[in-house]
């Protein structure tokens, strides 16, 4: 379990220029020193250099966020997309060039607050899609406001008095919607992030990665200590394949639960295509 | 009575055979070389209750609109048809079903709405498609046996159609319809014997039938339509319904997505990919694609959306017909932000313009707005269309060695079109964004930056007027009285302008596909050479009126139509005659 | 008040005008079953033979009827009434409510036991639409046979040798009468008739018809074979009053009613050709077909259903034209 300090990351990519996984990096990243959103960078460009993924069919989209800034950092083709659209557009991406690895990044706002009504649809569809959603409880770019994760009672410059609703839990929700890869890492554990990572872009089918991302500039509720205090990795010999055993992990709160929540071998989108079409030639 | 041209409506209900009854009829006159138009009307969405109508005109002389006015109704449903019998002409007829069980009120009979100017027939409708197929169904054949020998039209012909069109059905079924369509016959010639002339001499080859459409799906599979995604709405949902069955037999997709928003999402996705992609909406749909209209400019990711225009504002008259969309589809979206709107006016243009649209899309980067309408999306008619079949036509410009060297996506340059790659091509690799950047892709929000790079993607719509069509110039060059018109009112135009030239009056009309960009000259030459200009379009605010108004400078008639209905040929000649007298005071 | 007239002939629209010019506010609804603007009966024969025009044929355009406010369904049968609930019924199944209801549905050709099976092989000849179907059928015919009774089949036949075809005559009795009184012409209606080239055949009549190549085979009881390009025949000429024959509305062969052209149902009237009134010097109730009785007792049925008192007074004789020739004509039997 390695440890970072907030300002340590941004140094080590200063110095990464030259590291193994130095063919996918790009522009140097713009977020706050200590931003979560790092080590999921960090795992990305692993995970590309342990499946080797060449530049030119790798290809990352995201919607807008702090989070959206992946693309901009990664050597592949990129796309910057809308807020709350990435999922739909990779999906294009994806059908249109099954042969392209496709991920997906964006933020808890992004990816279920606007764009919640795409998730559902790509995950029961099993397009071949990675999607890593970077959740801070916050809209960071926008500068704090409550996201649809941000704890009840949680204050901000929209919620003064304290948010009312309750927040949404990405994790469950992949496994409601049918997603056959379900995990969740968190960003001060970065072996866990690239290996689930590199995991889940192996995996055929919508691969789910709900990385806990903590913002350090602007929520001072769900922080990287709050979230180390309730973290647990799942219990040794939990079920992969035992979705409602999953979503009982993933429910609970003490402790948030990491790691490898379900999986399941069943055909993607592309195979049905691909079966469908076959048909159609004789 | 002898006719060269006839317009009928069928009137009814789920269940009626309706649309079934246009395709016959339709498919029976096309077959002999005659020339159709069929325009059905779903009043309501949901089936169960709704009133439908398909109105077919048919004429042995080429047909731009639906004229105006019927010479018979059919009212399969007494109560539903009474409000179709002020579209009857003046001496035109009805026929009513005489079998309908249980008493009728008087204000629900169809037979108490007719005047004395109009004939009303009796059949038995009900009663002879029970004797027929043992149901009420086969009721429209009924009516159609009627009708064909109203009209003096060759039951064998009709007879063929049948068969054809109920080709997947067992044998029996086959039967049971004919023998309904001869009930129908043997009664009309019992009780009616007098009957119409139809000159069919002019007989000719066999003639095929589309819609808009399905020209538009058809032309855009042939120019090389790889992806569609969409999502349903009336009444654009056919298109994607030809691109789910036809994309896959040819290694291509289409996906009904969770929203507008995702669709044309998908479509950005798979055009950044590479691939010939689409998408096909109304107006509810527009309105929620703009934001994506924007990223497309932004980005310069070709995109084409064809929308289907229906009655708006908001979920609007999704069964109606109207052009509202036209300032959406020009103006709509955040910040300076160009796209090429095109409106077919007739099937033959929704297939080449679609081409088209694709062909500018892919070479500009640009987003195509391709403005179709209700009425000319669903309306079948006989056409001709040129065929023109490359499935892997591409218009994108790539990049040169040299340029992929030090890629710049959006490299400056004169035409404003930078070279442009794809993901899975070697050489080069980008990311792409609909933050303002600098030639790399990268955001950047400098000032000359942001200038250079809006006026890069203003540049290309000057560049790309060499690709467009002219402008069509039609009627009498030495005319006064010159009309501009756009889409699917074209037709009517037409029509109007040649019920003006019976009376002795000359007009001439321009029409372009292209909305924006035009060519310019050649409208300014028109307009200069005319001295009243008569704009009709079917919309309450004059929309396209207003486009040549500022773009360039005229002060024209307008005719605004807020439109539930294809516009009436007669109104607009109704217009030129008031011009024309006017300036001859 | 909605004023209800079924049959849109001479006293039907004669009664709906009187009462409109009567009474502006009346609702009056006509009520027709022929496709046809109410047009002139006996005027028939001049438009086949061309000698006016198909407007001439009518009693008032459209433009009149509206002005007169008097709404008309041309083309529309009614069924059935009744008296009690004050309703009709329409063929389809329309029903429509009357405050004062007018039959004047006339008359028309019948067939008989013999005939009626080869109706199919029959032109009738009595409304606009059979002369129009004739009017087409005209250029090709060269010869007919006519078999029938009464004035419009006198009609007919002169009509037929006028516009010069072969015309052969059948009839039951031993004289061409047409059931005029043979006072007025003197037993020269025959003889005039087989002047005019018209043959005659007497006490016989038709007993089948087949169709043969061109045309028409007719044999008779008398075992006459004749070939023909087109055959009228009707055994009676009959009130048209399917109508109330579910009704209480007394009848004989007519609509029985009084002098005031009323039923014996309350406020139904009837008038012209489908009534039968008593003749005070027959001492019977006879059928007074024709015209000018037609056109007197719409008027006067109109005036009464808008709750005046009138009498109608039989007229006997009109005048009739036959070929050139002006005749004085009795139409009953
Ligand atoms: C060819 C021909 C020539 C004639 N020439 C002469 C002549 O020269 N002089 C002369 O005096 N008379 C002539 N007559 C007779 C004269 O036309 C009639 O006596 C007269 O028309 C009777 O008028 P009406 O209104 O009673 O009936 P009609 O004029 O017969 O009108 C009755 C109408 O009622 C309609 N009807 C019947 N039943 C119904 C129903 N259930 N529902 C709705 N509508 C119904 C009928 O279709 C008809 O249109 C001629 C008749 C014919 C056929
Ligand atoms: C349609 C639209 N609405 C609002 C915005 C403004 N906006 C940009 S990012 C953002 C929230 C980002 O929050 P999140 O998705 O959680 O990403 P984070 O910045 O926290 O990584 C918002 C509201 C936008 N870009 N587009
Ligand atoms: S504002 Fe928060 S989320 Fe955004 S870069 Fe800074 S730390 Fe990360
Ligand atoms: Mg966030």
């Amino acid at each position: 379990m390695s440890f970072l300090s907030k300002q340590t990351v941004l140094d080590e990519f200063k110095k990464a220029k030259e590291s193994k996984t130095k063919e996918w990096r790009d522009n140097l990243p713009t977020w706050c020193p200590g931003c979560g959103h790092f080590t999921g960078l960090h795992g990305l460009y692993e995970a590309a250099e342990r499946l080797n993924i060449p530049p030119k069919d790798f290809v990352v989209v995201s919607g807008i966020g702090c989070s959206g800034r992946f693309p901009f950092f990664i050597k592949g083709f990129g796309l910057h997309g809308l807020h709350g659209r990435a999922i739909p557009i990779a999906t294009g991406i994806k059908v249109a060039s099954p042969d392209l690895t496709v991920v997906v990044v964006g933020g808890d706002g992004d990816g279920v607050g606007i764009g919640g009504g795409h998730f559902p649809h790509a995950a029961r569809s099993n397009f071949n899609l990675t999607y890593i959603l970077l959740d801070n409880s916050i809209y960071g770019l926008t500068k704090g406001q409550i996201s649809p994760t941000s704890p009840m009672g949680m204050k901000s410059g929209t919620s003064p008095y304290g948010n009312i609703a309750r927040p949404l839990n990405p994790t469950t929700l992949a496994l409601a919607y049918g997603a056959t890869f379900v995990a969740r890492t968190f960003s001060r554990e970065r072996d866990m992030v690239s290996e689930l990572i590199t995991k889940a872009i192996q995996h055929k089918g919508f691969s789910f990665i709900h990385d806990l991302s903590p913002c350090v500039v602007f929520n001072k509720v769900v922080t990287y200590d709050s979230v180390n205090d309730a973290s647990a990795m799942l219990p040794e010999g939990h079920d992969i394949l035992d979705r409602s055993k999953a979503m009982t992990l993933a429910e609970s709160t003490e402790p948030i639960y990491q790691g490898l929540f379900f999986r399941e071998e069943v055909p993607s989108f592309d195979d049905h295509a691909k079966q469908v079409r076959d048909g159609l030639k004789d | 009575m002898k006719y060269s041209e006839i317009t009928i409506r069928f009137c009814g209900i789920a269940g009626d055979g309706i649309v079934a009854s246009g395709k016959i009829l339709a498919g029976a006159c096309a077959n002999i070389g005659l020339h159709v138009m069929v325009n059905n009307i779903y009043s309501a969405e949901i089936r169960g209750l709704g009133k439908s109508s398909a109105t077919i005109r048919f004429s042995t002389e080429k047909l731009y609109s639906m004229g105006d006015g019927l010479d018979l109704l059919v009212g399969m449903m007494s109560k539903e048809s009474i409000i179709d019998l002020r579209d009857v002409k003046v001496g035109g007829n009805v026929i009513y079903d005489t079998s309908t069980i249980g008493d009728v009120a008087e204000e629900d009979s169809l037979a108490s709405h007719i005047t004395p100017e109009i004939q009303g027939h009796g059949l038995p409708i009900k009663k002879l498609a029970n004797e027929a197929t043992g149901t009420n169904q086969g009721k429209n054949l009924v009516a159609i046996g009627a009708i064909c020998y109203f009209y003096s039209l060759p039951p064998e012909m009709f007879i063929d159609q049948i068969r054809s069109v109920f080709a997947h059905k067992e044998e029996h079924i086959i039967d049971i319809n004919i023998k309904a369509f001869n009930l129908g016959y043997e009664y009309f010639r019992e009780n009616y014997p007098l009957n119409n002339q139809f000159e069919i001499d002019k007989r000719s080859e066999p003639r095929a039938l589309t819609s808009g459409n399905d020209a538009i799906a058809k032309g855009a599979i042939d120019c090389g339509l790889k992806f569609f995604a969409g999502y349903p709405i009336t009444p654009a949902t056919k298109i994607m319904e030809i691109a789910a069955k036809e994309l896959p037999k040819l290694g291509g997709w289409t996906l009904q997505m969770e929203d507008e928003i995702a669709a044309i999402g998908a479509v950005l996705g798979a055009w950044f990919a590479g691939k010939r992609a689409m998408t096909a909406t109304s107006g509810p749909g527009l309105s929620l694609m703009s934001e994506m209209i924007n990223m497309s400019v932004m980005a310069e990711i070709p995109t084409i959306i064809v929308n289907v225009q229906r009655g708006g504002p908001s979920t609007g008259l999704p069964t109606k017909v109207e052009q509202g969309d036209l300032n959406i589809a020009l103006y709509g979206g955040a910040g300076d932000s160009p796209r090429v709107v095109m409106a077919p006016t007739n099937s033959e243009e929704c297939y080449s313009g679609i081409q088209l649209a694709f062909d500018i899309a892919e070479k500009y980067q640009t987003p195509v707005i391709f403005l179709s309408d209700l009425f000319l999306g669903q309306r079948t008619e006989t056409v001709t269309i040129k065929e023109n079949i490359d499935r892997n036509r591409c218009t994108r410009k790539k990049p040169t060695p040299e340029q992929l060297e030090n890629f710049q996506r959006y490299q400056i340059t004169d035409d404003g079109v930078s070279p442009l790659i794809v993901p899975g091509e070697p050489g080069a690799v980008y990311s792409t964004t609909g933050l303002e950047h600098s030639v790399t892709g990268n955001p950047n929000y400098e000032e000359d930056v942001h200038s250079m790079m809006t006026a890069k993607r203003f540049r290309k719509f000057e560049s790309m007027v060499e690709d467009l069509p002219e402008a069509d110039i039609l009627g009498e060059e030495t005319a006064d009285i010159g009309i501009a018109g756009w889409g699917s009112t074209i037709g009517s135009i037409l029509e109007g302008m040649e019920i003006a030239k019976k009376q002795g009056v000359k007009t001439k009309l321009i029409k372009s596909i292209m909305i924006h960009p035009q060519h310019e000259d050649s409208f300014r030459k028109f307009f200069a050479s005319c001295k009243k200009i008569i704009v009709p379009e079917m919309n309450y605010q004059g929309q396209y009126a207003a486009l040549l108004k500022s773009r360039y400078g005229i002060k024209p008639i307008e005719i605004h139509i807020p439109s539930v209905n294809p516009v009436s040929p007669l109104k607009i000649a109704q217009k030129i005659m008031e011009t024309s007298s006017e300036l001859s005071q | 008040m909605k004023h209800v007239i079924i049959g849109a002939g001479v006293a039907g629209i004669t009664a709906a005008r009187t009462i409109k010019e009567q009474d502006r506010e009346a609702e009056v609804v006509v009520i027709g079953d022929e496709l046809f603007l109410p047009y002139k009966r006996y005027l028939l024969s001049e438009f086949l033979s061309n000698s006016i025009k198909r407007d001439e044929l009518l009693f008032f355009s459209i433009g009149m009827l509206k002005e007169l406010g008097i709404k008309l369904r041309k083309g529309e049968h009614v069924k059935t009434i009744e008296p009690l609930k004050k309703l009709i019924k329409l063929h389809h199944n329309e029903v429509m409510h009357y405050d004062k209801l007018l039959i004047a549905t006339g008359g028309s050709p019948s067939l008989g036991l013999v005939l009626r099976p080869y109706k199919k092989h029959i032109s009738f000849y009595s409304s606009l639409y059979d002369t129009l179907v004739l009017k087409e059928k005209l250029p090709e015919i060269r010869k007919c046979i006519v078999f029938g009774n009464g004035v419009s089949c006198l009609d007919l036949i002169c009509m037929l040798r006028n516009l010069g075809k072969q015309v052969t005559y059948i009839t039951k009795e031993e004289q061409a009468t047409f059931a005029l009184n043979e006072y007025d012409f003197e037993g020269e209606l025959h003889t005039f008739l087989e002047e005019k080239g018209i043959e005659i055949i007497t006490e016989d009549q038709i007993v089948l018809i087949e169709e043969s190549d061109n045309g028409y085979k007719v044999e008779t009881i008398q075992q006459k074979m004749l070939t023909t390009d087109i055959v009228f025949a009707w055994d009676y000429y009959k009130p048209n009053i399917a109508c109330i024959e579910d009704s209480a509305i007394e009848k004989k062969t007519g609509i029985l009613v009084n002098v005031r052209l009323e039923t014996s149902e309350k406020d139904i009237y009837a008038a012209g050709d489908c009534v039968e009134i008593y003749h005070p010097c027959l001492k019977n109730y006879w059928i007074n077909f024709g015209l000018p009785n037609a056109l007197e007792q719409g008027k006067i049925a109109g005036k009464n259903m808008l709750g005046q008192n009138e009498e109608y007074k039989i007229q006997e004789a009109i005048v009739f034209n036959l070929m050139g020739k002006s005749l004085k004509a009795r139409w009953w039997k």
